[in-house]
């Protein structure tokens, strides 16, 4: 029979094409916040490690920070994650390019004058201004110098800073960024999210200030969760566009759940970043509570026929009212000081 | 291939293609489980998998597979092109710059219900500056005047598209997730919304197919047989264009479908007219789109090929085959 011949022929081929594309694009990334599509499945783990920290870290990395621990005290040489930077006076026009950034400054009481946006969002995040009101004009002010994934040189140049402040997703522009104004390169991932904030304390010269405020942050996660019972299982899910992931233990809600003492269920209790999940697992993020962003607008993306359909429905936490929408920005996108305010409250206030 | 085993042949492929996409995905189902879930419902979490995720979206795969096949045949029929498609004569690119419209103005959230009017329109007005395009000057509209016109639409709405997109990114989101052409993520209203575009549709088209069949022999040759050759081809070319523009809304541009179905339908049954190529191109056009779809979920497993990309990976090695048999393209 002709026909079966062709059917032959088109499968043969087929699969030679298929495994030629195959060969070409395996390679999967990854790395949190950098919107590289991951495959159900998919690990996306702290960077530079195999194996996350199961905590976050809370001090400096070995090393790094400024070379005086006297708030206030300039010049200041500062070590941090591509070298050391000389920084002669407290800085006035600083750069913020990456994500938690904007958040450790406004906390600290600086606003800087340049900022990136992350991808669908606005300069400023709404949780940052509705917690910084009294910072609206200055904040209405700043330098808009592109995406973070990929900042706007130019831009950034005009605006004259006096210090860059970066993280090290980014560190291969070091080098150009050092040539417009003395560059700090923090950690970035949300993990590091204390380091990060104590770095950025050092190098605008209000390191004791940061330390006094990551202690009373901690001090307050502990004792609100102290206050909760601890059995139930906090799941953290977040939808992208095309992505659904739930976040481990080495994330930064993760690691406010560590700090809070809470339990997590047993597919979360991975000490990774993330795991990306299809629709179609969707039920293996069952837990006493589910707490869940949105990135962009729920009702256009994929999130919708997930949180819709009847295996989302069927979930038990969804069933006992316990699935809370949460705003994405300060959960799963910037990790500052900040957010986790906001994020140890809103789990206290639901879980009691 | 005898005549009379090509219709049973094609629907058992199809049939087994649409129990495959039931049966394979992310999650491990057993074959079981799948017909227990299909005949009893229940509300176990693989029975909620298979009646809520995977049987929308092997519904939507036959209807805007049916939808292409179709489209394409008339396609090819009414311009005299054997290479002509809903993608080649600007179809796609129109309904999808109205998709993109349909996004940016906002309007009633996302999916078929939002999408497929401003697709339609788009769809139309394309079809109309092509044609309008390739019929000034000598000679009218000749299939090359027509491809040309279409494959020079085509490129400028898609860099009008590309040009919305790129400077609005929670457009291009929305738009990046629609416009791979998944058939993931459709709700199970989809393929009943999509019904009543693909029926008038195929209605139009069918009415015309004796019609058609005079068309092959040329104008003149119609005319004298009797047929009104405006009146058919406006006909015809309304159904396909009623066809794209559901298959696109509802899928995002799928290509290949359109343009492979139509003759693959040709050599099973050579000299039948376009009474029998049309029904055939659209059971084939449900049967590569949904086996598309299958082998996307299985050659990156556990991540998935969206159905766009695997049909143009599937499709291509069947129209070389076709094309290196000599007389399939004529």
């Amino acid at each position: 029979m002709r026909a079966l011949r062709l059917r032959a022929v088109v499968a043969v081929s087929a699969v030679s094409v298929v495994g030629g594309l195959l060969a070409g694009c395996s390679s999967s990334g990854g790395d949190g916040d950098a919107g590289s599509a991951g495959a159900d499945g998919t690990v996306n783990k702290v960077a530079g490690a195999s194996e996350g920290p199961s905590a976050a870290p809370s001090a400096l990395a070995d090393g790094m920070g400024s070379d005086t621990g006297t708030d206030g005290v300039f010049p200041r040489t500062v070590t941090h994650f591509e070298g050391e930077t000389t920084i002669e006076a407290r800085p006035e026009r600083i750069a913020v390019l990456s994500t938690g950034q904007l958040d450790d400054l406004l906390t600290l009481g600086i606003v800087p004058t340049v900022g990136t946006r992350a991808e669908n969002a606005g300069l400023v995040p709404d949780y940052l201004a509705k917690a910084f009101p009294r910072y609206r004009k200055k904040l209405a002010s700043m330098t808009d110098a592109g995406t973070r994934q990929s900042p706007n040189l130019e831009s950034l140049a005009a605006a004259r800073p006096d210090l860059i402040l970066v993280n090290d997703s980014l560190g291969d522009l070091y080098p150009q960024l050092s040539k417009i104004a003395p560059t700090v390169v923090t950690a970035g991932q949300g993990i590091n999210w204390k380091r990060d904030l104590l770095l950025v304390g050092d190098a605008v010269g209000d390191g004791q200030k940061a330390r006094e405020l990551l202690t009373d942050i901690v001090d307050n996660a502990k004792a609100s969760g102290s206050a909760l019972d601890g059995s139930d299982r906090v799941s953290m899910l977040r939808f992208t566009p095309d992505r659904t992931r739930m976040f481990g233990v080495s994330s930064f809600t993760g690691s406010i759940a560590v700090d809070m003492g809470l339990s997590r269920p047993r597919s979360q209790q991975f000490t990774a970043i993330s795991q990306d999940i299809s629709p179609e697992k969707a039920d293996i993020a069952d837990g006493d509570w589910i707490f869940y962003s949105v990135q962009g607008d729920a009702a256009r993306t994929d999130a919708a026929t997930v949180l819709a359909g009847p295996l989302w429905k069927s979930l038990k936490a969804v069933k006992a009212g316990h699935a809370v929408q949460v705003d994405d920005d300060p959960w799963y996108l910037n990790a500052g000081p900040t957010a986790a305010r906001l994020v140890v409250r809103q789990l206290a206030e639901h879980l009691r | 291939m005898r005549r009379a085993l090509v219709w049973p042949t094609a629907a058992l492929a199809v049939a087994v293609v649409a129990v495959l996409s039931l049966a394979v995905g992310t999650r491990a189902i057993p074959p079981a489980a799948v017909f227990d879930a299909l005949l009893h419902g229940g509300s176990a979490p693989d029975a909620l998998v298979v009646r809520s995720l995977r049987l929308p979206r092997t519904e939507v795969g036959l209807t805007a597979g049916a939808a292409l096949g179709l489209a394409g045949a008339t396609l090819q029929a009414v311009t005299r092109n054997p290479l002509a498609d809903p993608g080649i004569l600007g179809l796609s690119q129109g309904a999808a710059a109205g998709v993109v419209l349909a996004i940016v103005l906002g309007g009633s959230g996302a999916g078929f219900g939002a999408y497929v009017w401003y697709a339609f329109t788009g769809a139309v007005l394309a079809a109309c500056l092509v044609y309008g395009v390739a019929a000034r000057g000598r000679g009218g509209a000749s299939p090359v005047k027509l491809a040309l016109a279409g494959t020079a639409l085509s490129a400028m709405t898609a860099g009008a598209t590309t040009v919305v997109l790129t400077s609005s990114s929670a457009t291009l989101d929305q738009f990046r997730f629609w416009q791979v052409g998944a058939l993931s993520g459709r709700d199970a209203g989809t393929v009943v919304r999509m019904l009543p575009f693909l029926a008038a549709g195929a209605a139009l088209v069918l009415s015309c197919a004796r019609g058609l069949d005079a068309l092959a022999l040329g104008d003149e040759t119609a005319r004298a047989l009797g047929h009104r050759v405006h009146l058919v081809r406006g006909c015809a070319a309304l159904g396909a264009t009623l066809l794209t523009a559901s298959a696109v809304a509802a899928a995002g541009p799928i290509a290949f479908v359109g343009l492979v179905v139509p003759h693959l339908a040709r050599r099973l049954v050579r000299g039948g007219g376009y009474g029998r190529l049309l029904p055939l191109s659209a059971l084939l056009g449900a049967g590569l789109l949904v086996a598309a779809d299958v082998v996307g979920r299985v050659v990156r497993a556990p991540a998935e090929v969206p159905a766009g990309v695997m049909t143009a990976l599937v499709g291509v090695p069947v129209l070389v085959a076709l094309v290196r048999r000599k007389g399939a393209v004529t």
